[in-house]
């Protein structure tokens, strides 16, 4: 498979660390998405039609959404079958937070984009990014209170990997964890799964 | 903003016994001071002045190598009396005595960390209850401490009890378990509030508690106009 | 607050952004020293104005770069002979927004005892932490900051590095706001390839800041080298954002040093014989240790 991607973006570490939770290799090709922004020029559209990065490929099939390119990698690469959906259940659950992480959450990745390529003298309030933040904690508090230290069932699943990014990110986002102490821990266990490799930004220890 | 020197050291609490978990380290704020939590590999507390004095970096991005914090930028590794004890650039020099940061009281008592900021007090912390009190859950409140209490008092009924705390009978769970709600300053237009159930293990009765603080954090949000 | 700013700061071309990518934004407002401009292309070349006042700024277009000022007659812009010698490939990095004091910016650009640490298994490993004396100057004749004889051994000294080297630096800080770092090319033996970070400050405690590169590598693809880049300055910016207080310290005290930490001790001493306090502790009472 090719990953049409770039170092600092956290959609395309989505797919780039569900790659390595699973030890599969994959080429990547580097796009000039700062400063160039070459994802947003008309040649890349035809590749992706929302001019956004990462892209994946596989012969001829081509996917432009981070989220379907972790469903994607999972059911193709997978041998254990553990990183997707074993019911309805567990389905419609991992689809809920698929929608959160292609959704609410995408105000984190907004804020972030904005700090690190912007003017960072035009920085909008925190006030919409904190409620995705809140309830992904608040999830993560009930699963372990029910025994599990993942989004959904009692491992780790594309769930864990299409939020993960955005959470890990927060320093750049401008947000603190402080007060969230459930996401902490849940960082703290993602980072020890085989396979995990961090990107700036990310503590790695 | 550090504590005012005519106040006695008082012991508030800055989060569940899992706030910081053993080989990790975290901020917590209190009374406008960065404090560095963190646990050995062991699982031993401390809680230190959160900046490296090398170059100011925060120890709370620091790194946890059995009983040593270590610096995120340089690597100094910190000893549990908070003595710099190895400098990697300089691997053969013995880092001097005075080389040190700056450490605080911290106690563990009813699933509650508690930090100090002014020398460990006398008397040892409060009570979060009469019987195994047990650790739910943390929220913070865009709300200063005072005004945070009168709001929680005015919407769920619960009262104080001693400084810093306050306690409730929110009938969660057709129990009659009183639950005790520790207010952390952490600033003056932020508050933490770190509650604890009383009456010994039960896993239904911890969960509906947990769901009765989001709740009231939902209902404070709404009336302050702020989602969390 | 402009009346924070010293003459000495206040004298130097600033960084606004490289050509192309002023074409790119343009036009767009920024800052310049908490002074609100406006950035623009015109039909003789970009031109920057205060937004406050409407006065046009001077413009100076250098080494890929378009400069600015808000003193009208700047001391004249730093030499750097090896862009009109050819042959190395220039590659601009792009703007990236940081919350801390340009100041911070350069002197953790001149840093390299943290290379094991924030930029493992590339520029440095800690199996090899220990940094082997070297040699920092404040050169009087030519008023800039230099540091020779720094060497350490890097796993991944550049994109198109395969093994791990020796890696001979020079650092140089010409102005407050921009340094270049010479360092032993693996793309031609016995010559040097150049990065640079040039810092504007948008106030004391917000920085866009520019890295490039001059280099020997005719097998790189630009995105390729760009990422490079981009990957190592993203680890230092988690670092600079957090170091407390942003605002850089002059004096002794608040901070302490080790040998080294020469090229920083140096760098600072010279601001502070320069009476630098933009971006500085120095006259803020209420940053306290």
């Amino acid at each position: 498979m090719i990953l049409y991607d770039h170092v600092l973006s956290a959609d395309c570490y989505k797919l780039r660390l569900m790659f390595d939770l699973l030890g599969t290799a994959y080429e990547r090709r580097p796009v000039d998405m700062h400063p160039g922004r070459a994802h947003q020029r008309p040649g890349f559209r035809t590749l992706s039609p929302f001019g956004r990065l990462p892209v994946l490929q596989d012969g001829s099939r081509t996917l432009w959404d981070a989220q379907a390119g972790l469903v994607y990698i999972a059911e193709s690469c997978d041998a254990s079958a553990s990183w997707t959906a074993r019911s309805a259940e567990e389905h419609a659950n991992i689809q809920t937070w698929l929608q959160v992480a292609g959704g609410p959450l995408r105000t984190v990745t907004a804020a972030r984009a904005r700090n690190l390529f912007g003017d960072v003298g035009d920085m909008s309030s925190e006030d919409g990014l904190l409620e995705a933040i809140t309830i992904l904690d608040d999830r993560i508090v009930e699963q372990e209170l029910r025994g599990s230290s993942w989004l959904v069932s009692d491992r780790p699943t594309i769930a864990d990997v299409a939020v993960f990014p955005d959470i890990a990110l927060h320093e750049d986002a401008g947000i603190s964890l402080d007060g969230f102490s459930g996401l902490r821990r849940w960082l703290g266990a993602f980072r020890k799964l085989p396979g995990f490799a961090p990107m700036p930004g990310i503590a790695s220890m | 903003m550090t504590t005012t020197d005519s106040e006695p050291s008082a012991w508030y609490v800055v989060g569940g016994w899992t706030h910081v978990r053993p080989g990790a380290a975290c901020r917590v704020v209190l009374q406008g001071v960065e404090i560095a939590l963190w646990r050995t590999q062991a699982g031993a507390l401390h809680a230190w002045g959160n900046r490296c004095p090398h170059r100011g970096v925060r120890l709370s991005l620091g790194i946890v190598k059995g009983d040593r914090l270590a610096c995120r930028y340089h690597g100094w590794h910190y000893d549990e009396g908070g003595r710099c004890r190895f400098m990697p650039a300089h691997p053969n020099l013995d880092p001097p005595a005075t080389l040190a940061v700056a450490h605080y009281a911290t106690q563990e008592q009813d699933e509650a960390i508690w930090v100090a900021l002014g020398g460990a007090p006398a008397a040892p912390p409060l009570r979060l209850g009469t019987d195994r009190p047990a650790f739910c859950r943390s929220i913070h409140l865009s709300l200063g401490a005072e005004a945070a209490a009168d709001m929680l008092a005015r919407l769920t009924g619960a009262a104080p009890v001693a400084p810093g705390l306050m306690q409730v009978w929110p009938e969660i769970a057709g129990s009659d378990r009183a639950v005790t709600l520790a207010v952390q300053p952490i600033d003056e237009t932020t508050t933490a509030l770190h509650v604890f159930l009383d009456g010994g293990p039960d896993a239904a009765a911890r969960l509906a508690a947990v769901r009765w603080t989001v709740d009231v954090r939902w209902r404070i949000g709404s009336e302050t106009g702020v989602e969390a | 607050m402009t009346d924070r700013l010293d003459d000495f700061t206040k004298n130097q071309w600033v960084v606004i952004d490289d050509e192309d990518g002023l074409v790119r934004r343009a036009p767009f407002e920024t800052s310049l020293f908490s002074l609100p401009i406006g950035v623009e292309t015109g039909a003789d070349g970009p031109r920057v104005h205060r937004l406050d006042t409407g006065e046009a700024l001077p413009v100076l277009r250098r080494y890929g770069y378009v400069w600015s000022a808000v003193d009208v007659a700047p001391r004249p812009l730093f030499d750097i002979p090896e862009f009109d010698e050819g042959g190395r490939r220039f590659v601009p990095c792009g703007p990236v927004g940081v919350k801390t004091s340009a100041l911070r910016v350069i002197e953790n650009f001149l840093d390299i005892a943290h290379f094991p640490f924030v930029h493992p298994g590339v520029l440095g490993t800690e199996d090899e932490t220990e940094v082997i004396p070297y040699r920092a100057e404040i050169r009087r004749d030519v008023d800039e900051v230099w540091a020779v004889d720094c060497g350490f051994f890097q796993p991944k000294a550049m994109a198109a590095s395969s093994a791990g080297v020796h890696v001979d630096y020079r650092y140089r800080v010409a102005q407050p706001c921009s340094a270049v770092l010479y360092k032993s090319s693996p793309g031609r033996a016995g010559a040097f390839d150049l990065i640079g970070i040039l810092a504007r400050p948008l106030d004391e405690t917000v920085s866009e800041v520019h890295a490039w590169m001059l280099m020997w590598d005719d097998t790189s693809s630009d995105e390729s080298l760009l990422q490079f880049q981009q990957e190592i300055f993203l680890q230092d910016r988690i670092i600079l954002e957090n170091q407390i207080p942003h605002l850089l310290p002059l004096s002794a005290g608040m901070e302490i040093p080790t040998r080294a930490d020469a090229t920083s001790i140096a760098y600072r001493r010279w601001l502070k014989d320069h009476g630098v306090t933009w971006g500085t502790c120095d006259g803020v009472p209420e940053v306290a240790s």
